[in-house]
């Protein structure tokens, strides 16, 4: 429900880093050969391609941060293969605009446009964006209200008195954690405190009284914060072995781009999206 | 026929909707099967998974139909929105409706059971339980045709859980924004027989955090039940429009008369100064006072504030002749009953000023509903009596329009 996170479609549809990992992307893993990695990668780069068409429409960052979490479930059960991450990726902001009610005028015209603009070789329409719209929503089953970790964090820091300096690294922190799949995986409210508990930690901020008064799992506080800072080793280390690994562009050429088939009747290609379907249950 | 899908090739079927009157308006539907996934053969007519019997009501949002499930022969109704200008994707209306009703919960609140869109036209269709009655229906039957109003037990009990929906909503921070007699739905047969469902979340907003004030949506609540703080033009959406709805709906149930059947002025233009519909409430209720409702002067649209949206209307000539508002005003309203709990709620819940309006918690904690009769489930006949048909004829089909 709208205020009660606890009997939220969001919660229900919480999945284990496991089950994640083995329902997501399996097409792309047998059929495109892309590595777990791989696939990191190529999320990494729409979560950047999401932030940077929200910003050159001033959306807010809870409209972004929605979108990326609707392409992450979009998917958790569907592939690159079927459905090419450039059309799912502006169209998942499409719908988060709509959802928290930007009144962008024709917003699907906009996104269009704006996704030429950033890239003069996108080979989508409007049109498409608008076909696309109904392919989203069917595979989020209309579950289209997301919990996001900030008014967590609001709250704790409010309690919990940081300083300037950790308090602004807990904040850059929660952004990041839209690179990670945390958002499918851990209640926003420990995705907050996983902020709060790297921030503290680096800037040697002693918290250990603070957290064991909150009465929460710190196993899972823990094992989010881990994941939060193994994304910032892979940065790290994307960093140092660039000249080794496959370029995105490569990885995304492997992608099959807009072909007949899947775009100009997308709903009556029942079959590449039917197969998909048999993980969508919550 | 229907064929369920085997579990080795789960596959998003196509669904024809076959339809005597309305074949342009369902045909090619895709049903997305919430949440079990079933698979029906896609071919002419027969296999098509609802049947339409007719076009039971329609709106600025689209048309509802009536329809039957196949397979179960059960009774649903399909709710299909309008298709919004070329380029605008599915409308927010339809967002607004799905995304709420898909997290919501709750026995006197409609159910979606299946979603089937339409990508050619660019809409959707939410198919959801049918009700045969709706609350303005009621009324008017027992208004025009029985001419008493509905029983004391079947008042209460449509009110507490009128009361019992909203509280629930407002307890999640969602304000349903739209409240009147026709999107109170009641069943018509069968184990959920006189239960209250309210329908139509096409307005409804969460209020917790917007991104966007609430106000922008553009006036809302229809101009009856429309509460005073937002003919004066206020812009701080609160739970209390929809009490003052319920308020309404209240006083409508125990006199069958709408209690302030003002006009709108040109529903094209929502920023207009609704003063006849000021007007009523007014005549019924009095003019309110700084006294009564101190934030008043804060209004934008108040006497004080505004003089010159006032000047030349109807309500600045008559003001004079208006009394102070005061609760006993409203007993003198033709058929007010003389129950004193009764009346007590309905003034509490038509209190001019938004904070000391009773809230749904207080509301459903009233004597009212602690004295006999006790409010029921069922509210066209207490619990242990006999089961017997509902006492009002069957919703009529409306004509089709081109």
């Amino acid at each position: 429900m709208a205020a009660n996170f606890w009997v939220s479609s969001h919660q229900k549809q919480l999945k284990t880093k496991e089950e994640l990992e083995r329902t997501s992307n399996l097409r792309d893993k047998l059929e495109l050969q892309l590595t777990s990695e791989d696939i990191r990668r190529i999320k990494m780069h729409f979560v950047t391609e999401i932030q940077n068409l929200g910003k050159k429409l001033f959306l807010r960052q809870r409209v972004i941060a929605s979108a990326i979490v609707y392409m992450r479930r979009f998917y958790s059960k569907c592939s690159f293969k079927d459905h090419s991450p450039l059309l799912i990726a502006p169209t998942c902001l499409y719908i988060s605009s709509k959802v928290e009610e930007c009144s962008i005028q024709s917003p699907a015209y906009k996104i269009s446009g704006e996704m030429k603009k950033l890239d003069n070789t996108w080979p989508y329409t409007t049109n498409d964006v608008l076909m696309c719209e109904f392919y989203i929503l069917e595979c989020l089953q209309f579950f289209l209200i997301v919990y996001h970790p900030y008014r967590s964090l609001i709250d704790y820091l409010s309690d919990c008195k940081l300083s300037k300096g950790p308090m602004d690294m807990a904040w850059n922190l929660l952004n990041d954690s839209y690179c990670t799949e945390l958002s499918l995986t851990c209640s926003p409210y420990i995705i907050a405190l996983a902020a709060i508990y790297i921030a503290s930690t680096v800037c040697e901020v002693d918290l250990r009284g603070w957290f064991s008064e909150l009465n929460v799992e710190m196993r899972e506080v823990m094992a989010a914060s881990s994941e939060l800072l193994e994304y910032y080793e892979s940065i790290k280390r994307m960093e140092k072995e660039r000249a080794l690994m496959t370029p995105i562009s490569a990885l995304l050429a492997r992608i099959p781009a807009k072909s007949s088939q899947n775009t100009s009747h997308p709903m009556h290609n029942n079959t590449s999206y039917g197969q998909q379907r048999i993980s969508g249950r919550f | 026929m229907l064929a369920t899908a085997s579990p080795s090739e789960p596959c998003c079927a196509i669904f024809l909707f076959v339809l005597a009157t309305h074949k342009h308006d369902l045909a090619d539907l895709r049903f997305c099967n919430l949440p079990r996934h079933q698979e029906a053969k896609h071919s002419e007519g027969e296999n098509a998974k609802y049947e339409s019997m007719c076009l039971v009501g329609e709106g600025t949002y689209g048309f509802v139909f009536k329809a039957k499930e196949r397979a179960s022969q059960k009774k649903v109704a399909i709710k299909k929105f309008k298709a919004t200008k070329e380029g605008e994707g599915i409308s927010l209306t339809a967002y607004r409706e799905i995304m709420l009703l898909r997290e919501i919960d709750h026995e006197n609140i409609i159910k979606v059971r299946d979603v089937a869109i339409h990508p050619e036209e660019k809409t959707l269709s939410l198919i959801m339980d049918y009700a045969e009655y709706d609350l303005s229906e009621i009324i008017r039957y027992h208004h025009h045709t029985l001419q008493t109003p509905p029983t004391p037990y079947s008042i209460k009990s449509c009110l507490w859980q009128v009361l019992n929906a909203i509280h629930y909503l407002h307890s999640n921070w969602i304000c349903h924004r739209d409240l009147k007699p026709s999107n109170i739905l009641v069943m018509a047969e069968g184990p959920e027989q006189g239960l209250v469902k309210i329908a139509d979340f096409g307005l409804a907003r969460i209020f917790q955090s917007p991104l966007r004030p609430l106000c922008e949506n553009g006036v809302v609540v229809t101009i009856w039940y429309r509460a005073p703080e937002l003919l004066f033009g206020s812009k701080h959406y609160t739970r209390s429009v929809d009490v003052w709805a319920i308020g309404c709906i209240f006083a409508e149930l125990l006199t069958t008369n709408p209690l302030f059947p003002g006009k709108e002025k040109d529903t094209k233009n929502p920023n207009l100064f609704q003063d006849v519909q000021i007007e009523k409430l007014f005549q019924v209720l009095g003019k309110p006072n700084q006294h009564m409702w101190p934030d008043i002067n804060a209004l934008p649209d108040w006497k004080t504030k505004n003089p010159s949206k006032w000047k030349g209307t109807l309500i600045e000539k008559k003001w004079n002749q208006y009394p102070e508002a005061h609760p006993d005003n409203l007993r003198k309203v033709q058929n007010m009953p003389n129950d004193n709990h009764a009346f007590d709620l309905l003034s509490r819940m038509l209190e001019y000023d938004p904070t000391k309006r009773i809230n749904t918690a207080d509301a459903l904690d009233h004597p009212y509903f602690k004295e006999d009769p006790l409010p029921g489930a069922n509210m066209f006949r207490p619990a242990g009596s006999k089961y017997a048909p509902a006492p009002y004829p069957a919703r009529q089909p409306m004509k089709a329009q081109k």
